[in-house]
């Protein structure tokens, strides 16, 4: 018995750190409000989480391919080509979007399928398929612009990066939208359940009549799809055409996620952790903008402060 | 011989909450082969554990040689001569035998190189010494279990310990490998090891053991001479029950119309024109060594295996090359042998493990789960299979295997199925969970579903079995009723041997 509770309270600890990421959020922003007197304001938190919402709609991908077992590195190189070919196939004419929408689904599509053959049917390691796809979508992508792009995108999609609903922005807004709907599917569907089923024990899953192989290559394609979605986002945002848009996002969403407790091996986690963890890394950076940290030292804090939160969530988890 | 080399005195271990041994003393012999038994939680581990230097005693005295001594850690254990065979393995795939047999107290020469051909010659002797033959530098990822277990046996023996703990050795061997093993241990107790003999399987420990210590709750409950040994006994100081009680009274059984029909199945190097057939009510045992298409059958009948000839029907609909998910719909549950490796998701609950297999029965059009009908079907089936959790959302890693495989049963129950396949259905569970799972077979098999059974355990496939089918070679060359099975035929049978 006395194994049980104990076993038990690990257990809870376990989703209690998002709780904790949560605090530190608290902290983080309480303390921004002591050191720069006046400076924190709703619309601040606002804008922050526009920021954040193109890497927090990449993390729910990302989640859910981490939960399924896997990893996904091409979703910056999503990004990148999805905003190319969303300026050269919308010509900044609101009237060619539709058109410029469904070439960028196909594209999300295309990589999200090679992932899912990759890693399903030629047994190659997530990782490296993934890799791979980001080398040669990149190569595509210089070729393609011949290391020049130019070009703005539609109207329609600047208001989707840039405009408001009720002073929320919109991307705030689809942001969290998708993550309600993946919490949804996650909790309450057999989708979900099938999910956590395969990552927790493929093999189990697959011996319970879970077909497996659909459901991860369901998490790559859906992990795509989300990487174009905030490639949209960006893309409308920042109104350009860039060879650097993809930033970090593989990795920055790898943390999001990982910081938000779900588990690199699969099988557990939820949503509402990852949105948060994809708030704190925006929030992060943005504060250490505003304490006037150059591009280097900020780096260095970053990488600091992220180890320093996962360091204290791995201390109150041992007991 | 009657020098008792190794005395546990009055050990006492207590856990916040619950006392795991409570003024136990062991005493072994020098060069006996001593058993120590008890159901689950008895505290045989926590006792072997005290030995083999992982936990400290509250109280009590350990006394090695006539000295008393501190086991401070298991190196400790080690120097001191005390060598533990644990019931997992822990041996490391990627390396060779050697390896692994030398792993930390390498030989090493000049400049640190490893002397490996020494190393390899050691195990060569020893293991000749002993009757078996290892291979050094062969993988550990391309032997099996029962050649595994010798490695690891070959590593405790390099400390020359005069104690050797053996932990449910025999839990994954098959009935030949375990005579290898028993003629192992009788070797070292001619060269005065002192074995300390761990296992849940009476029959063996009646045949192996010169004294038997019985634990029951955390007390000594007795010890017993070899001329005492009688399982009956065994069985009343364990659990204070008495052998018929183990396996329900099936003489009475009266089989009902033909559930399962396999006709002519054979895969090419595996099976071999096998047939047989499964009515409502029945419990037909698949017996034999391991590895002689028992499994291969069942996973075939399971829609696991892809088969070209021959034909399975199920109630009289002939099962097409499907796969596993039509098989389920079909009526087809399969329990595997493998709960931690391919059974339970351990990181989730009882509920969530328990509904696994009939997610589409209990959701809407949509996908969208009917939670409340879940958590009544799945508390129905918790309190009819009792099974012992504080509630339904227990994680399935935190319960006992008696409770692990009633949640598994829990699964395949849960699509009211017409044949179930049980593969090994109470491997490493303790013999009070085992009655009650015993029972429950009983019980389904009057509700009309159709067993098949696959079990190493020759007493549990002749205590179940209405019919038993051994297998040799991919063919089934036997069967027998349940009137004529003994121990012997099937044994005769298992080994290819035929007779009139």
């Amino acid at each position: 018995m006395r194994h049980n509770s104990l076993l038990q309270r690990a257990g809870r600890l376990h989703s209690l750190q998002p709780l904790i990421l949560l605090a530190i959020i608290l902290v983080m922003i309480l303390a921004q409000s002591i050191l720069v007197p006046g400076s924190l304001t709703l619309d601040q938190l606002l804008i922050i989480s526009r920021q954040a919402s193109a890497l927090g709609i990449i993390a729910l991908g990302q989640a859910v391919v981490i939960l399924v077992g896997g990893i996904d590195l091409s979703v910056g190189t999503t990004v990148m080509m999805v905003n190319i070919f969303c300026i050269t196939g919308m010509q900044a004419s609101n009237s060619r979007v539709p058109a410029g929408l469904l070439l960028c689904l196909g594209i999300g599509l295309m990589i999200g399928a090679a992932n899912a053959v990759g890693v399903l049917f030629l047994n190659i390691a997530p990782f490296v398929m993934t890799l791979c796809t980001t080398t040669i979508c990149q190569g595509i992508c210089y070729v393609y612009t011949q290391g020049a792009p130019t070009g703005s995108a539609a109207p329609f999609i600047r208001a989707v990066g840039t405009g408001r609903l009720l002073g929320v922005p919109y991307s705030t807004v689809i942001w969290l939208g998708l993550a309600a709907l993946l919490w949804a599917v996650l909790r309450f569907t057999t989708l979900g359940r099938k999910l956590y089923a395969v990552g927790g024990n493929p093999k189990a899953a697959r011996l319970s009549g879970i077909s497996n192989r659909k459901l991860i290559a369901g998490a790559y394609i859906f992990s795509a799809l989300m990487a174009t979605a905030a490639g949209l986002i960006l893309t409308g945002y920042h109104n350009i055409a860039s060879l650097t848009l993809e930033g970090d996002y593989a990795m920055n969403s790898l943390a999001a996620a990982l910081i938000g407790g779900n588990a690199i091996e699969g099988g557990r986690g939820g949503v509402w952790g990852v949105v948060l963890g994809s708030f704190f890394m925006m929030l992060l950076m943005a504060m250490l903008t505003m304490l006037g940290i150059s591009q280097v030292g900020k780096l260095i804090t970053q990488g600091c402060i992220i180890l320093a939160v996962v360091a204290v969530q791995q201390l109150l988890k041992r007991d | 011989m009657e020098y008792e080399y190794l005395q546990l005195l009055h050990i006492t271990k207590k856990f916040p909450g619950v006392t795991a041994l409570d003024d136990v003393s062991v005493s072994v012999r020098q060069g006996e082969i001593h058993a120590l038994v008890g159901e689950n939680g008895a505290g045989k581990s926590t006792l072997m554990n005290i030995l083999g230097g992982n936990l400290q005693p509250d109280q009590g005295e350990i006394r090695l040689d006539g000295q008393s001594v501190r086991i401070t850690s298991p190196i400790d254990a080690f120097q001191k001569g005390i060598g533990f065979v644990h019931q997992e393995s822990n041996l490391l795939e990627n390396l060779s035998v050697y390896e692994n047999v030398f792993l930390g107290r390498e030989r090493v020469g000049a400049l640190g190189r490893t002397r490996r051909r020494e190393m390899c010659q050691e195990i060569l002797s020893s293991s000749q010494r002993l009757g078996y033959a290892l291979e050094p530098e062969k993988p550990v990822s391309e032997l099996n279990l029962a050649q595994r277990q010798s490695v690891e046996i070959t590593r405790a023996l390099l400390g020359k310990p005069r104690i050797l703990i053996l932990d449910e050795p025999t839990a994954a061997l098959a009935e030949d490998e375990v005579e290898r093993l028993f003629k192992i241990v009788r070797g070292l107790r001619q060269e005065g090891v002192s074995i300390l003999y761990i296992s849940h399987r009476l029959d063996e420990i009646i045949e192996l053991a010169d004294r038997v210590t019985v634990l029951k709750d955390g007390k000594l409950a007795g010890v017993l001479e070899r001329e005492e040994l009688d399982k009956d006994k065994l069985v009343r100081m364990m659990v204070g029950r008495v052998i018929q009680d183990i396996y329900p009274d099936r003489s009475q059984v009266q089989p009902g119309r033909e559930l399962l029909k396999v006709d002519q199945l054979t895969i090419p190097g595996r099976l071999d024109q096998v047939s047989f057939t499964l009515r409502a009510g029945e419990i037909v045992g698949l017996g034999g060594l391991e590895g002689q298409g028992q499994r291969t059958v069942a996973r075939a009948v399971f829609g696991d295996l892809r088969f070209t000839q021959g034909q399975i029907t199920v109630e009289n609909a002939v099962l097409k090359s499907g796969g596993i998910a039509e098989r389920i719909r079909g009526g087809v549950a399969y329990v595997t042998h493998d709960r931690r490796g391919e059974g339970l998701v351990p990181h989730q609950s009882i509920r969530k493990n328990g509904s696994l297999a009939t997610l589409e029965r209990l959701s809407n059009s949509i996908g969208w789960m009917r939670e409340g009908r879940e958590r009544r079907e799945i508390q129905e089936h918790m309190d009819s299979l009792q099974i012992k959790a504080s509630s339904m959302e227990q994680l399935a890693s935190h319960l006992s295997g008696g409770n692990q495989q009633k949640v598994m049963l829990t699964r395949w129950l849960m699509i009211h199925p017409k044949v179930l396949i049980i593969d090994e259905p109470t491997k490493g569970i303790d013999i009070g969970a085992r009655m009650s799972i015993y029972q429950i077979i009983h019980q389904l098999t009057q509700a009309g579903i159709g067993i098949l059974m696959l079990t190493s355990d020759m007493v549990e496939l002749i205590g179940l079995s209405d019919r038993t089918l051994i297998f040799y070679e991919g063919r089934i060359v036997r069967e027998l009723a349940r009137d004529e099975v003994t121990e012997e035929r099937i044994m005769k049978a298992a080994s290819g041997i035929t007779e009139g």
